[in-house]
């Protein structure tokens, strides 16, 4: 019988989780978009407004879904219908925001559940535009947080460094896992 | 300003390093730079078939890959055994059977036919020669990564000290290297490929400069962070503490795994250690990498600072008590990303 997993992508507007999910889906990116409403703080055309969804094929029918959660805040709900059934979460937050520790804070807060159970990666996008904060300071964050989770710099345009987030919280949850004797992996999520 | 200066395998170098690197002397008969004869020692067969055999060896000697002579079992490289007494315990390196011309070997065995053909002789020979250069070879390696005396031993002595300073490194044949530690910056005129090559290299001028020194901050606006140099330093050179199993280790930070190069296992050891405080020992068991390859990925992480050592850790639970229950779902995923 085929198993379906889900991992979601996550972050602010921008913070480029629709590129991400196209680097890792055997799929063409299924997108909801609309007008971007926002164009004070965002220069771009149009934005996410339900979820981006795309695939990895295992074989034998499993998949890995990719749900990109939209990044705003009305669309909470969705996160914690979604957080639940989900291995993990990768979370995007970019660099050139007003305040990305902020950001850090809150999505750390809405996802508390995958947070708790280690199951999250930070990427930090556009670092070649604006290096502060420092991957030091997201770390000092993470420490007043009492957080210990992995953050990467990323160019989301790039498969490989978006892999390498995908295969990092593959070893999270696994070392969870094993760490946690009555843990399972269902298509239900990861229950202890 | 201080110099220090590597001269290669032939002097010490005037920092002061290690003891050298012996070579045993079994070792150095099969030393993939030597033509000394190799020496073959056979049990079970005839006096007639023994004569064969040497006659073969004489006559036919530009044939093999080296000379070969017989001899006892205490000089042999290669010793080979009818099955009768194939259970003669010995010495030789490698070990293999003499078998009828109708019986087929094992896969791998090193295998003489009877009745003796002179091709199947030089055959055996030969793949018997190859198997000794390929383990040397394999030797060699290992002993060039516990060689305190490349370039990468001596960075790795000066920036575990944790002084802040800036070097200017010329490695001969190479380029110019320039690390500062206090603001975490390094520069060359190395291509990134070579960097490692380089890290290997016995012969290099070594030289402290003033923090603000002219030559390295007119190379400011294009330095990379420090951690992608001390990564490779880690390894390529040795360490003793990483190597040491009375010390646990818990992860501080993520190595950047985007720009710093990683194999899967390095993933999974710091998911582990960012979990439990384990020693070398323990993070080689559960990662399935070699004792050597888990004290450099230990080292790396030391230099760049991405561990701390636990003082409060206790023992893991032995591996053997945690059953795995993935049903294969992370090796397909991993299979998938390609790790």
């Amino acid at each position: 019988m085929p198993h379906e997993y889900i991992v979601l992508v996550a972050g602010p507007m921008g913070a480029g989780k629709t590129t991400a999910i196209a680097a890792l889906s055997d799929i063409p990116v299924v997108r909801t978009e609309a007008a971007n409403t926002d164009l004070l703080h965002h220069a771009k055309a149009t934005t996410t407004v339900a979820l981006d969804y795309g695939e990895i094929t295992l074989g034998d029918g499993d998949k890995v879904r990719l749900y990109g959660v939209p990044g705003q805040e009305r669309f909470e709900f969705m996160w914690r219908i979604l957080e639940k059934r989900s291995l993990g979460l990768l979370l995007l937050l970019d660099n050139t925001s007003t305040d990305p520790l902020v950001d850090l804070e809150r999505y750390l807060t809405a996802f508390a559940d995958v947070g708790r159970r280690g199951a999250l990666v930070l990427g930090v996008t556009r670092t070649d535009l604006s290096p502060e904060p420092s991957l030091d300071a997201y770390y000092s964050r993470l420490a007043r947080l009492d957080r210990m989770l992995p953050v990467f710099t990323l160019d989301a345009r790039e498969p490989v460094q978006v892999r390498t987030l995908l295969g990092t919280l593959i070893a999270m949850v696994e070392t969870n896992i094993t760490l946690e004797p009555d843990a399972t992996v269902t298509s239900q999520g990861v229950t202890a | 300003m201080l110099t220090i200066t590597g001269l290669g395998p032939e002097r010490s170098a005037e920092h002061g390093s290690g003891p050298r690197i012996a070579r045993d002397q079994a070792g150095a008969r099969c030393d993939v730079h030597n033509t000394a004869p190799l020496c073959i020692a056979v049990h079970g067969l005839s006096v007639e078939e023994r004569r064969m055999l040497g006659a073969i060896l004489q006559v036919r000697a530009e044939r093999t890959e080296r000379r070969w002579l017989l001899s006892d079992e205490a000089a042999a490289d290669l010793a080979l055994y009818t099955r009768e007494v194939a259970g003669t315990p010995g010495e030789a390196e490698l070990r293999g059977l003499i078998l009828r011309e109708d019986e087929t070997p094992a896969a791998d065995v090193l295998a003489l036919f009877l009745p003796l053909r002179v091709m199947g002789v030089l055959d055996l020979l030969n793949a018997a020669h190859d198997r000794l250069r390929q383990r040397r070879l394999a030797q060699e390696a290992e002993l060039a990564d516990r060689d305190d005396r490349t370039l990468a031993a001596a960075l790795a002595r000066l920036v575990e000290h944790r002084h802040d300073q800036t070097v200017r490194v010329r490695i001969l044949g190479h380029g110019t290297l320039y690390l500062c530690t206090r603001i975490q910056r390094f520069w060359s005129d190395l291509p990134r490929e070579r960097l490692t090559v380089a890290l290997r290299e016995h012969r290099f001028v070594l030289t402290t400069l003033a923090p603000n020194a002219s030559e390295f901050t007119e190379h400011l606006n294009s330095a990379r962070p420090l951690d992608e140099v001390l990564w490779a330093i880690g390894l390529i050179a040795t360490s003793a503490l990483a190597d040491n199993a009375s010390s646990r280790f818990r992860l501080r930070r993520w190595p950047d795994f985007t720009r710093l190069p990683y194999r899967a296992e390095y993933l999974q050891a710091c998911a582990l250690l960012a979990a439990r405080a384990l020693n070398i020992d323990e993070l080689a068991e559960r990662t399935h990498l070699a004792h050597i390859d888990t004290m450099h990925f230990i080292h790396a992480c030391l230099l760049c600072d991405f561990l701390e050592v636990a003082r409060d850790a206790v023992p893991m639970v032995p591996l053997e008590s945690q059953p795995i229950r993935l049903g294969g779902l992370f090796d397909r995923l991993r299979r998938h990303l390609g790790l």
